[in-house]
């Protein structure tokens, strides 16, 4: 054996780990031939008792105590908040939802609240009168303020025979003036950013079925 | 593979699920040998301390990340730890403390052994030993800690450093051969100190 066949397997010499007991053999020979690689090996061996008395003495080394209650809290709250609130993409009964669904499906309820509202409040009436004169029959009364139309009301398309009015209610909203441009209806640009009243014709199923924009002229009642 | 890497990975499918008794039997079982990985490669306790906590949110955050075919759970564990440790290191702009104290080379120095490395035997040596480590480069410190002192194998300190096992096997052969040459110098009182407390020519 030479002494870079030696340096080879020096490592696993040195842990005893050399399968081939020949090879062992050999190797200790050449530690009695050639005092270069018997000092290789002894300052080896010594390093690797030296680094095995470093292990042993940080072997108690150890994160605080009280960092494991901390992080199972913040476990916990992970945990907590995965299943409250989906984050963006989450996955719910299957769907993929993202922020722009949640919101629609958001602004659907709201709307859907209001016309269950309206239903609770009585303000649907039985008979054929035409929906302009309900509103005003049932609201208008006790408003300090007069109205006038913007608008004539405007089909939604969700269709319903003419006839067929038993149930339907009008719903007074506010929305903003923007929502004049959605119908094709002028706006002021000065008021862009003022709400603008109007009244929503819902049918008997909760489906809105036309919409008319309405001006307000504050005046005090005579009478 | 040790039971405790088979427990960790058994572990971090559970924790996957949101099993709370998995995550607190993981910790128990690996945050010690985070802590001393991170401390042998910082020197610092508070480094080690921030690393274990930045590890264990790091997988709270994104208990996903464990892939069984990128490698074992310990091998992601020190994966990130590494990474915390450097960023540290760097934010901290650490430097080492250079054995420049005099009672550290006259307890060496009259000791009087036959050769250096027979001297390292007691505590102070010891603690001459992990200064010499925390002297090395950083790329051969963390290849000598995570094979010599965490006791893993070349393929999961690969994984752990993202490299190849041919790269372990190189760079531990020189951190071993840098490490035998500064204790000796040690040993010797012969260290050559940089203006920032840097072993010069070793860096």
């Amino acid at each position: 054996m030479n002494c870079r066949e030696f340096q080879q397997d020096l490592q696993e010499f040195c842990r005893n780990e050399l399968q081939d007991s020949r090879l062992h053999g050999k190797m200790l020979d050449h530690t009695a031939e050639c005092r270069s690689c018997r000092d290789r090996f002894n300052q080896e061996r010594t390093l690797l008792g030296a680094l095995a008395a470093l292990t042993q003495s940080m072997s108690n080394e150890a994160a605080p105590a009280h960092m494991e209650a901390e992080l199972v809290r913040a476990f916990r709250e992970s945990r907590s908040n995965r299943r409250t609130v989906p984050s963006q993409g989450a996955s719910i009964w299957g769907l993929r939802l993202n922020r722009a669904t949640l919101s629609t499906a958001a602004a659907f309820l709201i709307l859907f609240g209001i016309t269950l509202l309206a239903f609770r409040q009585g303000l649907q009436e039985k008979g054929t009168a035409q929906p302009d004169e309900r509103a005003f029959a049932g609201v208008g009364e006790s408003f300090s303020r007069q109205y006038s139309y913007e608008s004539d009301f405007i089909d939604l398309g969700n269709y319903q025979a003419p006839d067929d009015w038993r149930g339907s209610q009008l719903l007074r909203v506010n929305l903003p003036r923007t929502s004049l441009l959605l119908f094709g209806l002028p706006m002021n640009a000065d008021h862009a950013d003022k709400m603008i009243p109007a009244d929503v014709l819902v049918g008997q199923d909760g489906v809105p079925r036309a919409i008319r924009f309405v001006q307000t002229v504050e005046h005090n009642r005579t009478n | 593979m040790g039971e405790i890497e088979t427990d960790a990975n058994r572990l971090m499918a559970l924790i996957k699920q949101g099993d709370e008794a998995a995550f607190v039997a993981l910790y128990r079982c690996t945050q010690g040998k985070v802590f001393r990985y991170a401390l042998q490669i910082s020197g610092c306790r508070n480094c080690a301390e921030e690393a274990v906590q930045e590890v264990y949110m790091t997988l709270i955050r994104r208990p996903g990340m464990y892939d069984e075919k990128r490698g074992s759970a310990l091998s992601l564990l020190y994966g990130i730890a590494r990474n915390v440790v450097r960023r540290l290191m760097q934010q901290r702009q650490f430097r080492f403390r250079p054995l420049d104290d005099e009672q550290d080379r006259v307890s060496l120095a009259a000791d009087g052994g036959e050769t250096p490395y027979s001297r390292i035997s007691k505590r102070e040596q010891i603690e001459t030993l992990r200064e010499a480590i925390l002297q090395l480069p950083v790329r051969y410190r963390e290849v000598l800690v995570l094979c010599e002192l965490q006791e893993m194998s070349y393929a999961d300190a690969a994984s752990a450093m993202r490299c190849r096992v041919g790269t372990v096997r190189s760079r531990l052969h020189r951190a071993r051969d840098l490490l035998a040459r500064k204790i000796k110098q040690s040993a010797e009182g012969s260290f050559a100190y940089g203006a920032e407390g840097t072993a010069r020519g070793l860096l």
